[in-house]
């Protein structure tokens, strides 16, 4: 736990912007669709990833590490820093252990 | 555009159309020689969305049939599935835009054309933009199909303020699953061997699917129907054993079941000890809450308490202490469901057989578009401070409009409303009316004159579901189907579907990126990732495509599956409750009795009429007239009330005048009506007689949920007259 | 004959019967049948005191009984029997005269002022002769009524008949009523 908290003081040193979690869940959830998706479906080379894949705290780590492709790239080589914002939000906000009462229709 | 003037031609084929519509229902055969041909849809006449077949002679629509290819309304269809048709064929409902000349709620009005309604419309919503920032603007609606593109104007116009009915329905429901397994299941009634009810009347108030699985179970499996009802409803003239609990106590029944299933150790421990959590304290919680406790306060014999206990653990996991599928009635609602969440649990019937089985879905793909920016200002109903549990998306109505009605935190001056009749819907008229009355513009869309439409300044009208083609929709359940409404005839008057409505009034907000596409792109792009070839041409031929396997059980029953919950297990204990400052294990509170003289108000259904909507229907108005108050014989003697007495019912916010029906049915300390009837709206002059509930009912929330608490009024009942 | 060699019947179990009247709408959708007059209904009856409370509820419609009273009264022979059982009533024939209104023991029929004619249930036969169950047993949500052919050992009517007990009403008329009612 300690290492976590480490670990975020350090990104927030780092003045990495992915780990803000201001962005926008609507337009998260577009781009995670536009782009993440391409890849990270059953069958395609990435691997199915869905929200529910990680818990909140698990996101908001990789976010903070930022690397893409088992480690190998910068986040910021898929998509620009304020869209990485934005899928940010979308994932946490609807991670495993998240709170997300379900409803009636959409 | 057409818009602005209807050319003279297709005038005339809506007036011969009007012609035509005069003979349907009137119990003459039709002329209706012509083509005939079968068009599979889906019903709207309730929220349930069952497949039907609509059969079409001469461009009229003849008769609607159950579509027996749905795996969940199978071969059904009930009285108001049957009466759909006359919702197309209503000589009173909306035909054209209209806006409002005299004072609000005059009723005087001038027929518009859709430029004309929508330029005025726009113009009023970017006033008030300007004035007051597009949180100025509430944006209410009710579940449909095309619910997303009314919903998606308010959010693109940058209003915080969607709300949405679930507050007036079950929110409490959703909230208390969602908050101890991470999501609503099924109830397998089909193959389950005990059933508890508690307060929901499926044989009566409300058919859907359930109905047909439950009386297939008590009637030819012989599983047992246990309900618990202030009224001899026909659920409880269908049970096995009927307990006519004392009103409010369903959570003391509830808990004195989990001090004797877990007392006698009747429980699933090892379910419980791999998929649970916070059993220790779940144990220790319920050794308060004995069956002799319980019968004090619920009137149900202890005996019997242990009886049902020993009954339902025996027969778990085929055994659910069923949730839905009814309004919240106290401001413990969501505690009391969770106690029911809870007693589920304890006996295992998670994801088994005739258990509690969360919802299989199907893919289906969408039609993407970057979305709008968030809202600036946060929600009127300040859901983060009074409600920060609940669903996000839903707001919480009753607090909402205390709110506006307050000013803070901000002023609304608009009110944009679809499918919806809030008058009626939410409980105390006069706050309705008086939040109306403050609104500098209020839009309303709907099929008929609603109420709420009566007092609008643009009224919309939608095409019947009939005669318009809704986005494709996934229905999650034990056995999950795509359904698709599409249009079967014609719109027969000058009507438009929502997205047209919402297209419309986008265009002149500038708004018009968000909503560029038509319905039939719209179901292309849902329809891309199902399973099946075509997929959309075979839903247009055969309405619904269900997934050919059967259902299947226990999917989540490894130890490795984490629960959408924050321990990633089954909460029965739940810290996130703890950390909003509820009780982390539900707490019973004796609910208030009603003084000497009164009588709590309790409400209920007919599946004539389960929402307000079907009251103008005249085949399902031929089977009740009117709503009438139940009042039980010893309650009616002392103040001289006699069957058929005229008499004023009154509540702390108004008082409403209806005739009484003097019942063996219904507890002594309560009285009943049934929603729906007593409208103002001079369109719906067809509408039952009686009382509206809704004007003397108070305003109470679940402090939870926020959902509205229906059953907390007590009234006054005073003879005026006698029958005539 | 068209249908030779079949007997249409209807097994009613009403236990499973809800009051819902999705099987009155259904009629009246199907044959047009006018508000005021029903040519289907549900008989209900409720006893007993608080607490002990009983309600139950049984569907009803004409029997197209084997031996029927109101086509050995019709003056015209409007009423008339199919092979395969259905009591039916020829529109053009019938004069109004309502003698078979009295004949029948069930109160299954109504005279129309708007037609001068009288009418009842048909069993939906023209939907049965293009082989679909009549419109109150097809949207029937608890499947309280089982359609089928008396002849067909196999059927679904002579299985749930030769497996259950039944009844038929006021067997005393003579009129060898059709629709057998579960218990």
């Amino acid at each position: 736990m300690k290492l976590f908290t480490a670990f975020l003081t350090a990104a927030s040193i780092l003045g990495a912007a992915t780990a803000n979690p201001k962005g926008n869940d609507a337009k998260g959830r577009f781009y995670y669709k536009q782009t993440c998706k391409t890849c990270h479906t059953k069958g395609a080379k990435g691997g199915e990833v869905t929200p529910m894949s990680k818990t909140q705290a698990q996101w908001k780590l990789y976010f903070v590490k930022a690397k893409h492709n088992s480690g190998t790239e910068a986040l910021l080589k898929v998509m620009p820093e304020e869209q990485l914002r934005d899928v940010q939000t979308f994932l946490v906000n609807h991670a495993v252990d998240s709170p997300q009462p379900e409803t009636c229709g959409k | 555009m057409s818009e602005a003037t209807i050319p003279r031609r297709a005038f005339f084929h809506i007036a011969a159309a009007g012609a035509v519509a005069t003979q349907i229902g009137c119990g003459r055969r039709p002329n209706t020689a012509g083509q005939r041909y079968e068009v599979a849809t889906a019903c709207e006449s309730c929220p349930n969305k069952c497949s039907v077949i609509a059969v079409v002679e001469g461009g009229m629509i003849r008769k609607l049939n159950p579509n027996p290819r749905n795996p969940k309304s199978r071969g059904m269809l009930c009285a108001r599935g049957n009466a759909g048709i006359l919702q197309a064929y209503d000589p009173n409902r909306l035909k054209q835009p209209m806006i409002r000349e005299g004072k609000r709620g005059e009723g005087k009005w001038r027929n518009a054309s859709w430029e004309e309604a929508f330029d005025y419309a726009a113009g009023k919503l970017a006033a008030i933009k300007e004035k007051y920032g597009p949180q100025g603007v509430v944006w209410s609606s009710t579940e449909s199909f095309a619910e997303i593109f009314f919903k998606n104007l308010g959010l693109a116009y940058g209003t915080p303020n969607i709300v949405r009915h679930p507050t007036l329905c079950l929110a409490s429901v959703n909230l208390a699953y969602s908050m101890t397994f991470g999501t609503v299941p099924s109830f397998d009634l089909q193959n389950a061997n005990y059933v508890i009810m508690a307060g929901a009347n499926r044989f009566e108030s409300f058919i859907t699917p359930d109905t047909m699985d439950l009386i297939e179970s008590t009637m030819n499996r012989k599983a047992r129907l246990i309900c618990l009802d202030p009224r001899f409803t026909v659920t409880a003239a269908k049970a096995d054993t009927w307990f006519p609990i004392k009103p409010g106590t369903d959570m003391a029944f509830i808990l004195a079941m989990l001090h004797v299933i877990i007392g006698e150790g009747r429980y699933d421990k090892a379910f419980l000890d791999t998929y649970s959590t916070g059993f220790d304290k779940l144990q220790a919680h319920v050794i308060q809450y004995t069956p002799e406790w319980a019968e004090k306060q619920t009137e149900i014999p202890a005996s019997e308490i242990v009886r049902i206990a020993r009954e339902f653990s025996d027969a778990a996991p085929r055994a659910v202490f069923y949730a839905g599928r009814r309004s919240s009635w106290y401001q413990n609602d969501f505690q009391m469901r969770r106690a029911q969440a809870i007693l589920n649990a304890v006996v295992g019937n998670w994801d088994k057989q005739g258990g509690m089985v969360p919802n299989g879905k199907m893919p289906l793909g969408e039609l993407l578009f970057l979305p709008w920016d968030d809202p600036q200002a946060p929600r009127v109903d300040e859901l983060d401070k009074n409600f920060p549990l609940a669903a996000k998306g839903d707001g919480a109505y009753l607090k909402l409009r205390e709110n506006v009605l307050a000013g803070t935190p901000y002023p609304v001056k608009g009110w944009m409303i679809s499918k919806q009749d809030p008058f009626n819907a939410l409980p105390d008229q006069s706050k309705t009316l008086r939040m109306m009355e403050q609104m500098d513009f209020i839009g309303v869309i709907d099929i008929q004159m609603s109420d709420t439409a009566w007092y609008a300044d643009v009224v919309f009208p939608e095409s019947t579901y009939l005669e318009r083609t809704d986005p494709i929709e996934m229905l999650p359940g034990i056995w999950p189907a795509v359904v698709m409404r599409q249009q079967v005839i014609k719109p027969l008057h000058n009507t438009k579907p929502c997205l047209d409505i919402v297209q419309g009034l986008a265009k002149r907000l500038n708004l018009s990126q968000y909503f560029d596409y038509t319905i039939e792109q719209w179901n292309e792009a849902a329809a891309k990732e199902m399973p099946i070839e075509m997929p959309l041409e075979y839903l247009k031929k055969h309405g619904v495509y269900a997934s050919p396997d059967p259902p299947r059980y226990g999917a989540t029953l490894q130890p490795e599956h984490r629960f959408v919950t924050k321990s990633g297990k089954i909460e029965l204990f739940s810290e996130r409750l703890q950390e909003a400052g509820h009780d982390p294990l539900p707490v019973y509170h004796a609910p208030e009795q009603p003084p000497a003289g009164r009588f709590r108000l309790v409400l209920g259904r007919k599946a004539f009429f389960t929402h307000a909507n079907n009251t103008t229907n005249p085949w399902l108005l031929d089977f009740q007239k009117e709503n009438r108050l139940w009042m039980h014989p010893q309650s009616a003697k002392p103040t001289g009330i006699a069957d058929g007495d005229l008499v004023e019912v009154t509540s702390s916010v108004g008082s409403v005048r209806l005739r009484v029906k003097v019942a063996e049915e219904i507890r002594p300390d309560c009285v009943h009506m049934l929603h729906g009837f007593g409208k103002r709206s001079p369109w719906l002059k067809r509408a039952g007689e009686g009382g509206a509930d809704a004007a003397i009912l108070e305003t109470a929330w679940d402090r939870v949920s926020g959902n509205a608490a229906l059953h907390e009024t007590f009234v006054q009942v005073r003879k005026v007259g006698v029958p005539s | 004959m068209k249908n030779e060699g079949k007997r249409y019947a209807l097994a009613i179990d009403s236990r499973k019967c809800i009051n819902c009247k999705a099987c009155v709408v259904a009629c009246r959708a199907e044959n047009h049948v006018p508000l005021g007059h029903s040519r289907n209904w549900i008989n209900e009856e409720h006893r007993g005191s608080w607490p002990k409370l009983f309600a139950s509820f049984e569907p009803e419609q004409c029997h197209h009984c084997a031996n029927p009273s109101c086509v050995r009264v019709c003056p015209t022979g409007a009423s008339y029997q199919r092979a395969d059982g259905i009591v039916m009533i020829n529109e053009d024939e019938c004069i109004g005269c309502r003698y078979c209104i009295v004949a029948c023991p069930y109160g299954a029929r109504f005279f129309r002022e708007d037609t001068g004619v009288v009418e009842k249930c048909t069993l939906c036969a023209h939907r049965v002769d293009r082989g679909e169950a009549p419109a109150c047993v097809e949207t029937c949500p608890s499947k309280a009524r089982i359609f089928g052919d008396l002849f067909d050992e196999n059927g679904p009517l002579q299985q749930v008949l030769s497996t259950r007990e039944h009844r038929v009403s006021k067997p005393q008329t003579g009129n060898s009523p059709q629709i057998y009612y579960l218990f």
